[in-house]
C-alpha cells in the first residue's frame, strides 16, 4: 500500500505538488491522471525520493522509501524509459541494477524472456526502439518481484500490441495483490485497466474514485429514444423539465430524466419506443471534464471547415458515447 | 555492501568510453617507453632512474585520463538519466556515491599499477638488451609507487568534481583546466602577494612531487602533495556527496 500525506515541492516559485494527500491500495491497478505539468512525475520522483520533497510523506507499507533496504524487493519503478545508459547492452543494465540488490543474473534473464528482449538482450540500448526501452524498463521493474509498481507512462512508444501488453500484465500484477500506480495520457487504455483513480490538477488532488464513480461523477449522462410518436415524447419531456435535443426524424436525446421514467412516460402515451439506451460520457470526457479549471498547457482551438454536404435523407451523426 | 561493489564494478566495466581511455592510458606510456628505449641513443637512457623518469612522464597521462574516467563514472550517471534507476535501486545515497568513489578508486590504482608494471618491465627488457644499468634506488622505486597513487587520486579528483557539477563536458573541462589555468592563476596571485615559492601551495601540482623521483629545492616533500592532494580530494567529494544528498537527482 501506497500511502501519500501532504506531498509538496516547490521548484523556485513554481508550486509543483501541493499538499498532495491520498492512498494506493493493494490489488487494485490505480491510475494516476492529470494534464500536462500537473505533478505527475514530480510526485512519482517525490515517493521515490529521486526529488527532495519539501513537505509530506510518502509511505511503502509504511515506510519511507529510503528507509528500505533492497527497495527492488519492494518496490519497481519505471519513471522515464530513457534512464538508460546508450553505450551498454541491455543484458548488462540489468545485471548492474540487480546487482545493487543483491539479485542474480539468472533472475536477470528471466525478466528479459518475460519481456520478450532476450534476442536483443546483448546490443547496446542505443539502437532500441522506444517501445523496446520501455520493455527493457519494465524488466527492470520486475527484478525484484515487488510488492509495489510505480509506472509513468508506461505505454508511450508501445505498439498496440505492446499497449495490450502491458495492460495485461498490469491487471494480472494487481491480480496477485499488487499495488499498481501507474501514469498514463491513454485514457482509453487507462479505461480498460484502472479499477481506481487518482487525479491531480496544478498540482492538487480533485479527486480519487473509482474509474466507476468518476466517470459518472463528471462525465454527461443521456438518453437516446427512437419511437414513430418521438414529437410527442419530446414535448411530454420537454414540460417535465428535461433538455431534448434533436436527432433527425425519429430520434431525440434526452438529458436529465432516466431511462426508465422515459419508458413509462411513452407508455402511458401509447408510443411504440424502437431504442431507449442510457448512454454516458467515455473516461476521457469525464477527465476533460474535471481538469478544466487546471489545464495549464491549452491549444488554441482551429478555424472548424465547413462540413461535408450530407446525402439526402441522411442524418447526423450521434454524439460519441458508450452504451452502459 | 559487496553488491554495491559489484553493481558499481558492472557500470564501470561495461561502457565503452572507459575501455577507450584505459586503453589510451595504458598504450601511451607503453609505447613512447618502448620507441624510447629501442631507439633513443646511449647516453640518453643509461640507467634505471632514466627508465623510471620516462615511465613517470608518459603516465602523467595516463593519470589526466583514469581522472576522466572516474569524472565520466559519475557525470554520465546524470547525462543518460541513469543516476534516477541508481538511486531508485539504493536509496541510501551517501554509501552508493562511497562505494563508487571506492570501485573507482580501487580500478584506477590497480590498472595504473599494471600499467607501470608492463611498461617499466618492457622498457626495462629492451634496455637490459642495450647494456643499461637498470638498478634503481630508493627514490625511483617510491616515484614509482607514487605514480600510481597519483593515478587513483586523480581518478578521485576527476570524480569528486563530477559529483558537485554533475555535467560530463563542464566536469572533464573543469578537470583539465585546474593545473593549466586555475592553479596557475593562484600562483599569480600569490607570487604577486609576496609568496616566495606557490607550488606546496597548489594541491594538482604539488602532487606531482609524489611522482617525482628527484625533488627540486623548491619542491614540496612527497608527503605533502599526496597528503594536500589527499585532503582537497577528500573535501570536494564530502561536499558533492552533502550537494547530492540534497539535491534532486
Amino acid at each position: 500500500m501506497i500511502e501519500i500525506r501532504g506531498l509538496t515541492k516547490r521548484f523556485g516559485r513554481t508550486l509543483a505538488v501541493d499538499d498532495l494527500s491520498f492512498d494506493v491500495n493493494p490489488g487494485r491497478v490505480t491510475g494516476f491522471l492529470g494534464p500536462n505539468g500537473s505533478g505527475k512525475s514530480t510526485s512519482m520522483r517525490c515517493m521515490l525520493a529521486l526529488d527532495r520533497a519539501d513537505a509530506g510523506t510518502a509511505l511503502f507499507d509504511g515506510k519511507p522509501y529510503t528507509s528500505i533496504r533492497r527497495p527492488l524487493f519492494q518496490v519497481g519503478a519505471l519513471l522515464d524509459a530513457g534512464y538508460v545508459h546508450p553505450g551498454r547492452t541491455a543484458r548488462n543494465h540489468l545485471r548492474a541494477v540487480a546487482a545493487s540488490n543483491g539479485i542474480g543474473t539468472s533472475r536477470v534473464d528471466e525478466v528479459l524472456a518475460l519481456v520478450g528482449l532476450t534476442e536483443v538482450a546483448r546490443r547496446r540500448v542505443g539502437g532500441y526502439s522506444l517501445g523496446m526501452r520501455q520493455r527493457l524498463g519494465l524488466a527492470s521493474v520486475l527484478l525484484g518481484d515487488p510488492h509495489t509498481v510505480i509506472l509513468d507512462e508506461p505505454a508511450n512508444g508501445l505498439d498496440p500490441e505492446g499497449i495490450r501488453w502491458i495492460r495485461d500484465v498490469l491487471v494480472h500484477l494487481a491480480a496477485q495483490g499488487k499495488t499498481v500506480l501507474v501514469s498514463s495520457h491513454l485514457l482509453s487504455e487507462m479505461a480498460q485497466m484502472a479499477d481506481d483513480l487518482v487525479v491531480i490538477g496544478m498540482g492538487r488532488l480533485i479527486t480519487t474514485a473509482s474509474v466507476e464513480d468518476f466517470v459518472s461523477q463528471h462525465a454527461r449522462q443521456w438518453v437516446r429514444v427512437r419511437s414513430p410518436q418521438i414529437d410527442l415524447l419530446a414535448q411530454q419531456l420537454r414540460s417535465d423539465g428535461a433538455t431534448v435535443t434533436s436527432l433527425d426524424a425519429t430520434g431525440i436525446e434526452v438529458v436529465g430524466v432516466p431511462a426508465a421514467t422515459i419508458g413509462d412516460l411513452a407508455a402511458r402515451h401509447g408510443a411504440t419506443l424502437h431504442e431507449l439506451s442510457p448512454l454516458q460520457g467515455s473516461l476521457e470526457d469525464a477527465f476533460l471534464e474535471a481538469t478544466a479549471a487546471t489545464q495549464q498547457y491549452r491549444g488554441v482551438p482551429s478555424e472548424p471547415s465547413p462540413p461535408p454536404p450530407l446525402p439526402a435523407g441522411s442524418a447526423l451523426p450521434p454524439p460519441q458515447g458508450e452504451p452502459r | 555492501m559487496i553488491d554495491l561493489v559489484r553493481s558499481e564494478w558492472i557500470k564501470l566495466h561495461t561502457v565503452r568510453v572507459n575501455y577507450v581511455l584505459g586503453i589510451i592510458g595504458a598504450a601511451f606510456p607503453l609505447i613512447v617507453v618502448v620507441l624510447v628505449a629501442a631507439l633513443s641513443g646511449e647516453p640518453e637512457l643509461r640507467f634505471g632512474n632514466d627508465l623510471v623518469r620516462i615511465v613517470i612522464d608518459t603516465m602523467v597521462i595516463s593519470a589526466i585520463l583514469f581522472g576522466v574516467i572516474g569524472a565520466l563514472n559519475l557525470t554520465s550517471e546524470y547525462s543518460h538519466g541513469t543516476i534516477r534507476t541508481t538511486f531508485a535501486a539504493v536509496p541510501q545515497r551517501a554509501t552508493l556515491l562511497l562505494v563508487k568513489a571506492g570501485v573507482s578508486l580501487a580500478a584506477t590504482t590497480i590498472f595504473a599499477t599494471i600499467v607501470m608494471i608492463v611498461t617499466y618491465g618492457i622498457g626495462a627488457i629492451i634496455l637490459s638488451g642495450r647494456n643499461a644499468q637498470l638498478s634503481i634506488d630508493g627514490n625511483g622505486r617510491t616515484a614509482l609507487i607514487g605514480i600510481v597513487i597519483l593515478c587513483g587520486m586523480l581518478s578521485l579528483f576527476g570524480y569528486g568534481l563530477g559529483l558537485i557539477i554533475r555535467n560530463s563536458a563542464a566536469t572533464v573541462a573543469v578537470f583539465i583546466l585546474w593545473p593549466l589555468l586555475l592553479e596557475n592563476i593562484v600562483r599569480g596571485v600569490l607570487s604577486a602577494s609576496g609568496v616566495h615559492n606557490p607550488t606546496p601551495w597548489l594541491p594538482y601540482q604539488s602532487a606531482f612531487a609524489m611522482a617525482s623521483s628527484e625533488l627540486g629545492p623548491g619542491d614540496p616533500s612527497r608527503l605533502h602533495g599526496g597528503l594536500y592532494l589527499g585532503a582537497v580530494v577528500v573535501v570536494i567529494i564530502a561536499i558533492g556527496i552533502v550537494v547530492n544528498e540534497r539535491r534532486d537527482a
